[in-house]
């Protein structure tokens, strides 16, 4: 596909254009990527925003147990492993980190980057329900980081250059949403492990650049088709960060195919768009909090489980992988419900896989994905 | 079943025995407790509590007098309500007992299971084996309070309640597993929620976002609770529930300056124990609560006035970071080797917290209280609130002891250990457990740890001597 090695090619001098951006005086504003982060806010200060998204390492687990205990979250822990490290470009460039505090794993990212780096952190809270005292409280954390950005930029953030941002953002969910859809034919012409990656670029690509990637590769692959697959898989959980991509690669490898996701952090959401009339924060917020699909830590936990109860009918899948991350809480709790409503409603079967980011797992979740992908060929039980 | 000695051990008059037999037995019944097990909790008191003083008598029976009346509230009671820790709400439950007599409010995991049948009767095992078939999973870092919370529900040894309260401004488990029992058995939840999102360095002047947040969650608490008792919880019950709540508080902390100021340590800590974990909850029996925390109050004082203690004079003196609700032996097994306790965990209110409050509203004077304490704030409050403790009490070491399954009490121990050591220049041992649940830890390889530190310590305080 052409339009994914012209995203190559943008990626790979990526790194090198930011830290060019950096000496020029450009904020790097990097960012916890758990779709609560309206990026649009950090370009219209004139900042950059890079998602720090990296996952699957496990040195960077390994390297964290000097600084937080190991029963909080695998994905969390990295992002203090990985800066400590000091071997990711994009985690050493970062002028100001801004954390959404979703849950206590995430809260311990801001607090670790707080007292063991030299970058500031700045935080601004998630409430775990949607009620309108939640919403206004999610508002006003975007009224403080608009101020905080305008204040470590030195730059004032217009509506109208917010409104630019936010129209390009829009053009690219509509973009990964399009590819998204494609994938709801027999044969998609996008794997799981391709549309993954191209996710995952689009926490640090240069957003203008990337929108009009993607717009091509939209019309590149219209009316296209991919192989077959043994079966249709749709993969849920916590986490799918950049560079873990075992599980889709496994499933694909295995004859599955990946052809939906559904996750808390790590996969951009794209399903809905800002509505540009009206005060825009007050539009950020109604997007990125209100109508954004819910992680598993609130309630009440219904819309979530909802959610993906759809896309599992729409994408005509035969199974569910529940993909989860040690010692997220939030996660493992709901899996033990959200199998068996799953099964008693759509009656298709839930796998569940846990990671630490070991090696050690590949060979045994090789085997069960192996046997999944071949057991639940023909959806229901 | 012979429960006599264990009920005289736990300051109950032979008539007061009799009278409450018929309830005793129906209690231990549903909770499976048999001769066995009353030996052994008999050889636990024995071996953990001072039970020369009358006032530990009197607190163990009340703990147990909170066991058979959970063991029967459903019978007894017209409807149930259950909230446990973190407690704050509890306070609007104790206004509520005054509107509703006739209702029973308890935090049935978090005290009187882990109080009574873990740390008196070490009976908790099966509670906890159900809460990990029930969701929360053994090897999944879930918090034992919730594991049990989850399994006595899912295993019938309490009833259902008509309603729970979720305290969602702390820690995230309690919120997730009271999810857990609605999806299962549709009982209702609401939910006491919040965000720690503080910045770093913000506390101790901390802004009013987040308490009016938690504040006005409160209202709409209140407001379920009222609907499912079916009264009103009026304003001045609301403010006898606050005021019953600083009684039991202020009493308590009388009893931790008397310990923590003397030399040498009067009792043992596990004393304090049975009156912390009544702080912030409904208890059935709270008069009698007060009157033996009073009643040891004076019995302490005697030990000080007389110069007796538990320790020898001028033992190193260490700040202890945890309460372990479900086995005194680990605080035990510390004084063991050698160390005195002055202070422990969150017993002691920080010039902070002493600070009135700004807010008027009830809630808000709660929320604004409550979070003053910097550990449950944010990881630099924890930082300068346990590096607090230790210059205050003038402490010779810290052991920042942590449950290792609560995801916020796990983040500051690591940097705190660096922080402190920077700051007083103070040995620091950070040290993995548990505060609920005892299959968790080796109380033998903790005591190695503990030990070692000791021998430190001891050895400091005679080069400094010298």
């Amino acid at each position: 596909m052409e339009a994914m090695r012209t995203l190559q090619d943008h990626l790979d001098r990526r790194v090198g254009e930011l830290q060019r951006l950096k000496k020029e005086g450009v904020k790097i504003i990097g960012y916890a990527p758990g779709g609560y982060m309206p990026e649009d806010l950090v370009y219209a200060a004139g900042a950059v925003p890079v998602g720090l998204v990296r996952g699957g390492d496990h040195e960077a687990v390994a390297e964290s147990a000097a600084y937080l205990p190991r029963f909080l979250d695998t994905f969390c822990r990295s992002q203090i492993g990985y800066k400590m490290l000091g071997e990711e470009p994009l985690y050493e460039m970062v002028d100001l980190f801004v954390v959404p505090v979703t849950d206590n794993n995430m809260r311990a990212v801001a607090e670790s980057w707080s007292f063991y780096t030299g970058v500031e952190v700045f935080r601004f809270g998630v409430p775990h329900d949607k009620e309108d005292d939640a919403y206004q409280y999610y508002l006003e954390g975007l009224r403080m980081l608009r101020d905080k950005l305008e204040r470590f930029t030195g730059n004032k953030i217009e509506d109208s250059r917010l409104k630019d941002s936010i129209r390009l953002s829009n053009r690219m969910w509509e973009s990964l949403e399009k590819l998204s859809l494609l994938r709801k034919s027999a044969r998609p012409p996008v794997s799981g492990a391709e549309f993954a990656r191209l996710n995952h670029a689009s926490f640090y690509a240069d957003k203008p650049a990337l929108v009009n990637i993607l717009e091509s590769l939209c019309a590149e692959l219209k009316g296209k088709e991919g192989p077959g697959a043994k079966s249709r898989v749709l993969v849920t959980g916590s986490t799918l960060a950049m560079g873990d991509y075992k599980i889709v690669d496994l499933t694909e490898g295995a004859g599955g195919a990946v052809v939906i996701e559904e996750f808390a952090e790590g996969m951009r959401h794209y399903w809905q768009r800002v509505n540009l009339e009206g005060a825009v924060l007050e539009a950020l917020a109604d997007r990125y909090f209100r109508r954004r699909v819910p992680p598993a830590w609130f309630r009440p936990s219904r819309e979530r489980i909802d959610f993906v109860m759809k896309l599992a009918r729409e994408y005509a899948v035969d199974g569910i992988i529940w993909y989860q991350l040690m010692y997220r809480d939030g996660y493992d709790i709901q899996s033990f419900y959200f199998e068996k409503i799953v099964e008693k409603e759509t009656g298709l079967r839930v796998l569940k896989v846990q990671s630490d980011y070991d090696r050690s797992e590949i060979g045994p979740l090789r085997t069960r994905l192996e046997t999944f992908v071949e057991t639940v060929k023909g959806g229901r039980k | 079943m012979k429960y006599a000695e264990l009920f005289r051990l736990c300051g109950f008059e032979p008539a007061e025995i009799e009278k409450e037999s018929p309830r005793i037995e129906k209690a231990f019944r549903k909770f499976g407790i048999g001769d066995e097990d009353i030996k052994r909790a008999e050889g636990r008191i024995k071996e953990y509590y001072d039970v020369e003083l009358m006032g530990v008598r009197k607190l163990l029976g009340v703990w147990m007098k909170e066991l058979i009346a959970l063991a029967l509230c459903r019978e007894e009671h017209r409807k149930v309500v259950y909230s446990e820790w973190p407690g704050v709400q509890n306070i609007l439950l104790m206004g509520a007992m005054h509107a509703a007599p006739d209702v029973y409010f308890g935090t049935p995991g978090s005290q009187t299971l882990n109080l009574v049948m873990g740390g008196i009767f070490d009976k908790l095992r099966p509670i906890l084996e159900a809460g990990e078939e029930t969701g929360l999973p053994a090897g999944s870092a879930h918090c034992a309070l919730w594991q049990t919370h989850v399994g006595a529900i899912a295993k019938g040894l309490i009833p259902k309640p008509d309603l729970m309260i979720s305290a969602g401004w702390y820690c995230d488990q309690p919120a997730e597993a009271d999810q857990l029992l609605h999806e299962l058995y549709g009982i209702p939840v609401v939910y006491l929620d919040g965000c720690l999102d503080w910045q770093w360095g913000e506390w101790p002047n901390i802004g009013t976002r987040q308490i009016k947040y938690v504040a006005g969650k409160w209202a709409k608490v209140k407001q379920k609770v009222e609907e499912v008792i079916g009264r009103e919880i009026p304003f001045e019950a609301e403010r006898q529930g606050l005021r019953d709540n600083a009684k039991l508080f202020y009493n308590f902390n009388t009893l931790v300056e008397l310990v923590g100021k003397a030399d040498p340590q009067p009792v043992s800590q596990t004393v304090t124990d049975l009156v912390y974990w009544m702080s912030y909850t409904p208890l059935q029996n709270r008069e009698e609560a007060n009157e033996a925390v009073t009643l040891l109050c004076k019995e302490v004082k005697q030990r000080v006035d007389q110069g007796k203690g538990v320790l020898p004079k001028g033992a190193p003196r260490v700040y202890f970071g945890l309460r372990i609700a479900v086995d005194p032996g680990i605080l035990r097994m510390v004084e063991d080797v050698g160390l005195s306790m002055p202070i422990i965990f969150v017993d002691w209110l920080t010039p902070q917290e002493r600070q009135k409050t700004s807010s008027v509203a009830t809630p808000e004077k709660v929320m604004e209280g409550l979070f003053r304490r910097g550990c449950l704030c944010s990881a630099s409050g924890a930082i300068d609130y346990f590096a607090e403790y230790c210059k205050a009490w003038n402490v010779d070491g810290a052991i920042l002891c942590y449950p290792y399954s609560c995801r916020p009490y796990t983040i500051p121990p690591l940097m705190a250990k660096k922080a402190i050591k920077e700051r007083l220049g103070i040995p620091v041992m950070v040290l993995e457990g548990d505060a609920y649940d005892t299959r968790q830890y080796s109380a033998g390889a903790l005591r190695t740890r503990v030990e070692t530190f000791a021998e430190l310590l001891k050895a400091r305080k005679a080069a400094t001597a010298a």
